[in-house]
């Protein structure tokens, strides 16, 4: 790297980094492995540098250089992934893409935008919204993600239902490949098949991206929320599906399995925000001793609590309708309909409104939870309405035997839905906890893919899913190869993920 | 030839002065590919490929709504199939309609569906395909993913440059038969197409729309399609996404067809063809593109280097001897 | 006011949090830089505190790139107070002499002159005592008092035209000590504020001009347990209160954006004040896509300016770009330094008491 640092330097014009503060910063990522490092005082092997190109000229050249002297380059967008999707392995030179911070005007005949990758969600929802406009792409990283981050990862909102995953926003995508040319996709019409639908979702294997043309909407003029309690899981599905079939396109549908309902149905009305709070400064105190003790007690015998959840059997069901008032009202009705004749009780807009507007707050639980000597992951994969069921059972059944299993059922379409699992788990020391935490992916993931489901439907596949995502890929491994020697000949975009 | 002949073996036929290739497995395909390979030999006009062996049809899964079939099978007969389930393709074009299973999945146009609000979907949930380099493709069947890149892609909507479709999982919907139509006037051909996104972007499913100038104002013809009550909804948003943009309401409608080719088209392309006093009929209206009649053929756009990268790295020899 | 009071506790959040702050803090976002996020400056100040890593340079500047704007805390729902905290942190520079040169110097000079500026502010003071009783003594701040003194004026003339007369109190030549505060020598600013305290003695009732001001003396001087004996009110507040006594005056034909300055807004909880004074003084505001409670920052808090003054100045062109991308749209805000921020970064500004005088004296 000391070599190549001069030229560097010159081509992102002094834009380069080898200060501890930065590598330490952009080297790890939200990988919850990573914050059970952290725990234990470890960190994971830093980059050599951190560079900030500001032009797809400057990133082509960046290339050029590390193809030269066989440096690895990771693209870094905000580092919410959760995979250790942009560890430095293999060292290397961490490319920060903020700097490519633009938010284009809207077209509104076109409706669409040009945003660069290093723009972050909540601030071109913002923007966006401002102008009377919204992407309709909500994740619950939407604070700490930017768009390239999103392209890179195939990342899904909270409104996907509607609005669809980044993917379907997408018109055009540009950016540079692992040669160093850079690119621009075609946007329709156009012949030959979809090269940014290739390249989408490559981590930073195949490509940098630097900027997207994205469709947008009106912003809504109106939502309805809904919820229903279930008599069962099975039920909830069934409505699902049932809405789905008739044509209605909820923004958001959520159902909760009776664990989780336990969680949500907890929910209390917004209260006015007092500062100071005392409950906070008591959490931040008191709290993490109490939970430290109670996490290993109870979360440590996973196969003494998980038989427990069991005993619940109502679940929640969440649904919103956006867009115009009158058709998102229309619709609501017609949901209410469908859940009511598989035994749904009304339980009005409350619970709806109170899930949205705690979106994101699920993200605030975690730190707590790390200081009380847990882990906390989450696990997403999508299925076939066929396999759903059978998916949700064989994951409860055997990660039921390392960690507590939440599941809730979102991100629904005509043909299947997206499992969200959470799994929290502890033990009696950091090294029994992390084995548990290995030995809980292996089991979990490999039950989800063996009944049925694939290996991500949003998170990505980054370190963590590497092996399953190769296996999953059968003799498609000789096309991703193929794949990986034209547009990365030398291997030095963001090398070991993906299994590449 | 003949040697080609022989060193295909009974899965080729002599027909006039060429041969027909009809493989009944991805295994045949494969195996047919490495000869035109070794023989430095492409499918063509001399050479020809028929996939109609690939003819299997699965069993109708009607939770989820799919349905499993070989490239071989025609578009009609998935759709019988469906049908009798109460399930179908949905509304597709013309042209769609006269294709096969690996014509319509490779299609760059055809192979993708409109969807709420206006955006586009694959018609296939999952395919299984054969790259030209021998190798196979065979994607998950699920709604959506985020695992790695979509190698489906390589092969849905890429006009067989890349590789063959073998088999796809067809994405079905209800079979409903309320229908109705509407015609709406509006000021400009601009408003027209305004009303038209509008009406795509708020959440309305057309099957099919006609946009033509009379009088002076342009009219638009637009065919619902779908359950009753589903019908009822989007028809409501119709008349106020019409009506917001300055449209009027003029009756029930009957707008006679377009004639001419299919073509996929940019909003652009239909502003051009009614700006020049044209009439165009939409079939798979989406914001991002639509299928329609009465619009001008594209110029030539030479494929741009990453697509001339990846028929090198898949297609070295051009065995498949095809390409936009 | 801190919810995780003790600062090893709220960087240990911050370290374990998966940055749900990630995108408010416009230090970090004018940067582009990964360390100086939230999220990032406290991992490294969790470091310190915790013993893995000593304060050296490197980490002293990390903790220093914050303008204590509570963008952060405002997205958090810990209620983590990052920027008080990484002030805190910043004692560990000073003890380990290797504060940034601005802070140092700012520490120096003030240490010297009991003001950031190195002046004697007794005689200038002197020059703007009222000549006869005023209902509201004023406490302008050593930043007007030597930068700007045309606002001063036009508070003067601005509160006899609302029926308000205020005048400059003899308090005014002490400076409020935020400077100690974000140099993160806690116990000299605890010296000084009892101090203030003393010289407010005399004084039932203070109007405060500017919003940094009046948030150290009315929030951070209980942190370090000292309570002013006086009521302490910013001169929006005061002018608001007076608002119906204004002189008819037509607005002025203007198309502004509105900044919710962080002292006087997050810190004060002033949000609908300045705006009802606005809306009567021009035809149309134009409001930015993050408001009030997550408004963005002007770069002028936590001694930026001293410590990264070319970053200072970029995140108040980033911010000016966010209440208004058209050029011509002039900038309002209710903190001096704001404003004074905005002109640095090339952009049209002006304080709210000026423009409220501006709209007053065409009548």
């Amino acid at each position: 790297m000391l070599e190549a640092r001069g030229a560097l330097e010159a081509v992102v014009r002094g834009r380069l980094s080898t200060r501890e503060l930065d590598r330490l910063a952009t080297g790890r990522d939200l990988w919850p492995l990573t914050l059970l490092w952290l725990r234990q005082g470890k960190v994971p092997p830093p980059p050599d540098a951190v560079v900030w190109p500001g032009t797809d000229d400057e990133v082509a050249s960046v290339v050029r250089i590390a193809r030269e002297r066989r440096l690895a380059l990771i693209p870094f967008g905000a580092g919410s992934g959760v995979c250790g999707g942009t560890l430095a392995v293999h060292g290397g030179v961490m490319v920060d893409l903020k700097r490519f911070d633009t938010i284009g005007p809207v077209d509104p005949v076109r409706r669409c935008v040009d945003v660069g990758a290093g723009v972050m969600g909540e601030t071109l929802e913002r923007r966006l919204a401002a102008r009377g406009w919204t992407l309709g792409h909500f994740p619950s990283s939407i604070g700490m993600s930017t768009v390239g981050g999103w392209l890179a990862a195939r990342s899904a909102g909270q409104l996907s239902s509607r609005y669809g995953k980044i993917e379907d926003m997408v018109l055009s995508v540009r950016g540079v490949l692992g040669t160093g040319e850079r690119f621009e996709t075609p946007e329709r019409p156009f012949d030959g098949p979809d090269v940014a639908q290739v390249l989408l979702g490559s981590e930073g294997t195949l490509c940098v991206f630097t900027g997207a043309r994205l469709r947008v909407h009106p912003r809504p003029e109106a939502r309805v929320f809904r919820a229903f309690e279930v008599p069962s899981v099975e039920r909830g599905l069934e409505a699902i599906r049932r809405v789905f079939r008739e044509g209605l396109r909820p923004a958001v549908v959520r159902l909760y399995d009776p664990f989780d309902t336990t969680f949500v149905g907890r929910a209390k009305p917004a209260s006015p925000r007092k500062a100071p709070s005392k409950r906070s400064a008591l959490e931040a105190t008191v709290l993490p001793g109490v939970l430290k003790r109670l996490a290993i007690e109870t979360l440590g015998r996973p196969g003494l609590v998980n038989p427990l959840t069991r005993l619940a059997t109502r679940s929640r069901l969440i649904f919103m309708c956006e867009g115009e008032a009158k058709h998102a009202a229309a619709e609501d009705r017609a949901i209410a309909a469908a859940c009511l004749s598989m035994g749904g009780v009304d339980l009005g807009e409350g619970p709806g409104r109170e899930w949205y507007r705690k979106r994101y707050d699920v993200n605030a639980r975690l730190p707590r939870l790390m200081e009380a000597g847990t882990f906390i992951d989450t696990m997403e994969v999508s299925a076939p309405w066929d396999a759903v069921f059978e998916v949700y059972e064989r994951v409860r059944e055997v990660a039921g035997a390392y960690a507590l299993v939440l599941c809730h059922f979102s991100h629904a379409y005509a043909d299947g839905c997206s499992l969200y699992f959470s799994f929290v788990g502890s033990g009696r020391t950091e090294a029994e906890i992390e084995d548990r935490y290995q030995q809980l992916w292996r089991a979990a993931l490999g039950a989800a893919t063996s009944a049925g489901a694939n290996v991500s439907h949003h998170h990505g596949i980054g370190l963590l899913k590497a092996r399953a995502y190769q296996d999953s890929l059968g003799e498609g491994r000789h096309a991703l190869a193929t794949l990986k020697r034209l547009f990365d000949p030398d291997g030095i975009l963001n090398p070991g993920k993906l299994g590449l | 030839m003949k040697t080609l002949l022989q060193a295909l073996g009974p899965v080729a036929q002599a027909v006039g002065d060429g041969l027909v290739l009809r493989p009944a497995s991805e295994r045949e395909l494969v195996a047919v590919l490495a000869v035109l390979r070794d023989r430095q030999a492409s499918l063509g006009a001399e050479v020809m490929l028929d996939r109609s062996a690939l003819a299997r049809l699965g069993a109708v899964q009607d939770r989820a709504m799919t349905l499993e079939a070989g490239a071989g099978v025609p578009v009609r007969v998935v759709e019988s199939k469906a049908n009798h389930a109460r399930l179908t393709l949905g509304p597709l074009s013309p042209m769609a309609w006269e294709a096969s299973v690996g014509e319509l999945v490779e299609h760059p146009a055809l192979a993708f569906r409109a969807v709420v609000p206006g955006r586009l979907e694959p018609i296939a949930a999952g395919i299984t395909g054969v790259l030209a380099d021998g190798h196979l493709v065979r994607s998950a069947v699920g709604p959506r993913h985020a695992a790695g890149p979509d190698l489906a892609s390589l092969l849905v909507g890429g006009g067989g440059a890349l590789g063959l479709v073998t088999a796809a999982v067809l994405r079905l919907m209800p079979l409903h038969d309320a229908e109705q139509r509407r015609l709406f006037s509006f000021g400009t051909f601009a408003q027209a197409l305004e009303a038209t996104r509008e009406a795509l972007s708020a959440g309305v499913t057309f099957a099919r729309a006609v946009l033509r100038g009379r009088a002076g104002r342009t009219v638009g013809e637009y065919t619902l399609r779908g359950a009753a009550a589903q019908v009822d909804r989007e028809l409501e948003l119709l008349a106020r996404c019409a009506e917001h943009v300055g449209g009027r309401f003029e009756g029930l409608g009957r707008e006679a067809e377009v004639d001419g080719p299919e073509r996929e088209a940019s909003w652009a392309d239909l502003a051009s063809a009614l700006g020049h006093g044209g009439s165009v009929e939409l079939f798979r209206p989406a914001l991002t593109s639509v299928i329609a009649r009465g619009v001008a053929a594209h110029e030539f756009i030479p494929p741009g280097p990453l697509f001339k990268g990846l028929r090198a790295a898949f297609d070295r020899s051009h065995v498949l001897g095809r390409g936009p | 006011m801190i919810a995780d009071r003790r600062p090893e506790q709220a960087t240990s959040t911050c370290s374990f949090c998966p940055k749900a702050c990630r995108f408010a803090c416009p230090v970090s976002e004018a940067t582009h830089s990964e360390a100086l996020s939230a999220w990032g400056k406290m991992s490294a100040a969790h470091q310190v505190l915790t013993g893995a890593r000593p304060m050296g340079a490197d980490l002293a500047s990390a903790v220093h790139a914050c303008t204590g704007c509570g963008r952060c805390t405002a997205m958090c729902k810990h209620e983590n107070e990052v920027g008080l905290t990484l002030f805190q942190v910043r004692g560990h520079a000073v003890q380990a002499g290797v504060q940034p040169r601005g802070a140092a110097s700012t520490l120096a000079t003030f240490q010297q002159a009991q003001n950031p500026f190195g002046r004697e502010m007794g005689s200038l003071v002197a020059s703007w005592r009222a000549q006869r009783p005023v209902k509201y003594p004023l406490f302008p701040g050593c930043s007007t008092l030597v930068k700007r003194p045309s606002l001063l004026e036009h508070t003067l003339a601005l509160s006899e035209a609302f029926g308000a007369p205020m005048g400059v109190a003899r308090s005014a030549s002490k400076c409020c000590g935020y400077p100690l505060y974000a140099a993160g020598a806690m116990e000299a600013f605890g010296a000084h504020a009892r101090a203030v305290a003393e010289a407010f003695e005399e004084t039932p009732e203070v109007a405060v001009l500017d919003a940094g001001c009046a948030f150290t003396l009315v929030k951070l001087y209980p942190e370090v347990g000292v309570r002013l004996p006086c009521r302490v009110r910013t001169v929006i507040d005061v002018l608001h209160e007076n608002l119906p006594h204004a002189p008819p005056a037509p607005p002025l034909a203007e198309r502004v954006g509105y900044h919710d300055a962080c002292h006087l807004g997050r810190g004060l909880g002033q949000y609908d004040e300045p705006r009802a004074l606005l809306s009567k003084a021009v035809t149309a505001v134009v409001e930015a896509p993050s408001i009030r409670r997550e408004g963005g920052c002007a770069g002028g808090g936590g001694l930026l300016p001293r410590t990264m003054a070319e970053t200072a100045v970029e995140v108040a062109r980033r911010q000016a770009l966010e209440v208004a991308e058209e050029p011509s749209v002039l900038i309002v805000s209710g903190c001096p330094t704001s404003t004074r921020m905005f002109e640095r970064a090339g952009r049209r500004a002006i304080d709210l008491v000026s423009l409220l005088e501006r709209w007053v004296s065409q009548s």
